[in-house]
């Protein structure tokens, strides 16, 4: 985790989104189990949502240019890209909250233009942005919420698991944030939905709600409901999302799983180490394998094609030249190199 | 149906919760009534027997219904999308339809609870005198005014985005109205120009309606003013459908 957690600061994913959490997302230490619901087989050959040359102009903007792609059922899927790269749009066609310009948009087999309300009787959706009426009491939400729908969970049990049963009666103005935050994601599991979308889900909650959140969405999953999420944070593409689209300037631009995409980059691997004073940065250019560099007055990280080799060659260097390596860590590339290589790529970039 | 008997009963007690609301839709037309019935409320109508008073209370019952219309719904309409409330219905099967029914529902009942209070406190102030036939077309004409005036409200929330810039259009229609339609002065008082304008009213018409009825006449006598107020609500309710936005942008 030690290296992860580096990521967290990592100033061009996060830029000004990152805001101190105001409460943690804490759900009762027992084991959850969301049983309102009959498990489902996750069947990832069942396509549940399918997309073709979907497209979305806003004046001469192209929000969505022509995206195809299949998400099946039981996955999780995610949707990363830089500010302004279509990622919402795109969510928003799915939807229903908006209306592609052309293409064709498939949710449980059904048209969204065309059957807009079947579909939305069927999917849950998380906003960004909390968006309730404050002077309503929580109860009071989950029971409107629930009378949209032809089919409910049990609204007494989703308030169990979201630990909401003795918020009842507060209203929802007097809720801290991350109290809001289960409200909405308890209203958007009220219809028992068979798709889940959720817009940036983690977005303000502090590092333990995040995980709490996490482990939410994968037995939301576990459960046979088909996850759609859209995030900022690399780290929460990695960590949770079986495939993952990485989106720009309205294409897709890579699709897979996590994994595949960190071996497609066959990227370099990065080794770290105090910068004790009595290194030379020239006599660091012997190390063959090293392509990259960063020296810090703290901290010099290098960037290596072959970690054995480099490591060997290191550790040879600084015996010959009497100094101890101190404070090592090793990264592993990530989706946050995959993200960074991919849209940089693009010479786009975070706007 | 469900959902909408839930909606309305949720948005029930969200308004009840609006104190603001509440004090604007019942303190005020109060307020209009002891400040104009002190000064003419004796006077002699032109109907025989009757006092100006007795043109007073019916007309601030449907003042109320342009009040609620152009400010409260107008407002609440706005604040809800402003705020992404409409955004996360839209998601939801539920249809523009039921929150537009809701709203209208919650501001007829404001407006019924203001004009009983109107004419209540003309009653105990003034002793109006009240018969039952007098209320039901009173009720009657409140409805048939309903139609049109709510839905200008909601076609007004369509046109602004945010609660300010809709009050200051809400008040630059409501103020000329409240002068020009006879509601707090009588329109003989007016010069000839502003009474020419007056006749271009809706609100002119609404507000002889109600005062006739209230005098007992039929409102088959009022033919002219039926015929605009229908109008009127054509043409509204199809704005008020064009108009409606689920969301800013």
């Amino acid at each position: 985790m030690g290296s992860r957690s580096l990521y967290l600061l990592c100033p061009l994913i996060h830029q000004n989104r990152w805001e101190p959490a105001k409460q943690t997302f804490t759900f009762s230490e027992k084991e959850i189990t969301l049983k309102f619901r009959v498990n489902r087989e996750s069947d990832p050959m069942t396509t549940v949502i399918q997309l073709e040359h979907v497209r979305k102009q806003y004046g001469a903007k192209v929000a969505v240019d022509g995206i195809s792609l299949q998400i099946g059922k039981g996955e999780i899927f995610g949707i990363v890209g830089p500010n302004g790269a279509g990622k919402t749009t795109l969510i928003e066609i799915i939807e229903g909250l908006r209306l592609a310009d052309s293409g064709m948009a498939l949710v449980l087999g059904m048209d969204i233009r065309k059957e807009a309300e079947a579909v939305k009787q069927r999917i849950g959706v998380l906003l960004q942005s909390t968006s309730i009426p404050g002077k309503a009491k929580v109860k009071e939400v989950l029971g409107l919420f629930a009378s949209f729908y032809d089919k409910t969970a049990d609204i007494d049990e989703i308030s169990r698991i979201f630990g909401l049963a003795d918020k009842q009666n507060v209203y929802f103005k007097s809720l801290s944030g991350g109290w809001k935050q289960r409200v909405s994601l308890a209203l958007s599991l009220i219809n028992d939905p068979d798709i889940v979308f959720l817009d940036e889900p983690s977005m303000g909650l502090d590092p333990n709600a995040r995980s709490e959140m996490w482990a939410t969405i994968q037995r939301l999953r576990d459960e046979g409901r088909t996850i759609v999420v859209t995030t900022h944070y690399m780290e929460e593409a990695e960590a949770l999302c079986d495939r993952v689209a990485i989106i720009d300037s309205g294409r897709v631009i890579a699709l897979d799983t996590p994994q595949k995409l960190i071996t497609m980059l066959g990227g370099t691997k990065g080794i770290s180490f105090s910068n004790t004073g009595s290194i030379k940065k020239e006599s660091l250019s012997v190390l063959t394998y090293v392509v990259n560099i960063e020296w810090e007055p703290a901290l010099i990280k290098l960037h290596s094609t072959d970690l054995d080799q480099t490591l060997k060659q290191l550790f040879q260097l600084a015996a010959d030249e009497n100094w101890m390596v101190r404070g090592l860590k090793l990264e592993e590339a990530s989706m946050n190199d995959v993200f960074n290589k991919l849209t940089l790529q693009q010479g786009v970039g975070v706007r | 149906m469900n959902a909408y008997l839930k909606l309305i009963s949720f948005d029930l007690r969200l308004y009840l919760r609006d104190w603001i609301t509440i004090f604007w839709v019942l303190i005020y037309p109060v307020l209009m009534l002891l400040i104009f019935g002190s000064m003419f409320g004796d006077q002699p109508g032109s109907a025989p027997g009757s006092r100006y008073i007795d043109y007073y209370v019916p007309a601030l019952c449907v003042m109320n219904v342009m009040s609620v219309s152009v400010f409260t719904l107008n407002i609440n309409m706005i604040t809800l999308r402003e705020s992404g409330i409409l955004r996360r219905f839209r998601v939801t099967p539920i249809r523009k339809s039921a929150v537009l029914a809701s709203h209208s529902i919650q501001g007829l009942l404001l407006v019924l609870a203001g004009a009983a209070e109107v004419i209540i406190v003309g009653k105990l102030v003034w002793d109006i005198h009240i018969t039952l036939q007098a209320i039901l077309l009173l009720v009657g004409c409140i409805l048939i005014g309903c139609i049109g005036f709510f839905s200008l409200g909601f076609a007004l929330s369509g046109l602004t985005s945010t609660p300010g810039a809709a009050s200051g259009l809400a008040m630059a229609i409501f103020f000329p109205m409240l002068f020009l339609s006879g509601i707090s002065m009588p329109l003989e008082y007016l010069p000839k120009i502003m009474q020419a304008i007056s006749e271009w009213i809706p609100m002119t018409y609404y507000v002889e309606l109600a005062q006739g009825v209230w005098q007992g006449h039929s409102m088959l006598n009022y033919g002219q003013g039926l015929v605009v107020l229908a109008i009127f609500a054509i043409v509204c309710v199809s704005l008020a459908l064009w108009l409606f936005r689920w969301e800013n942008r």
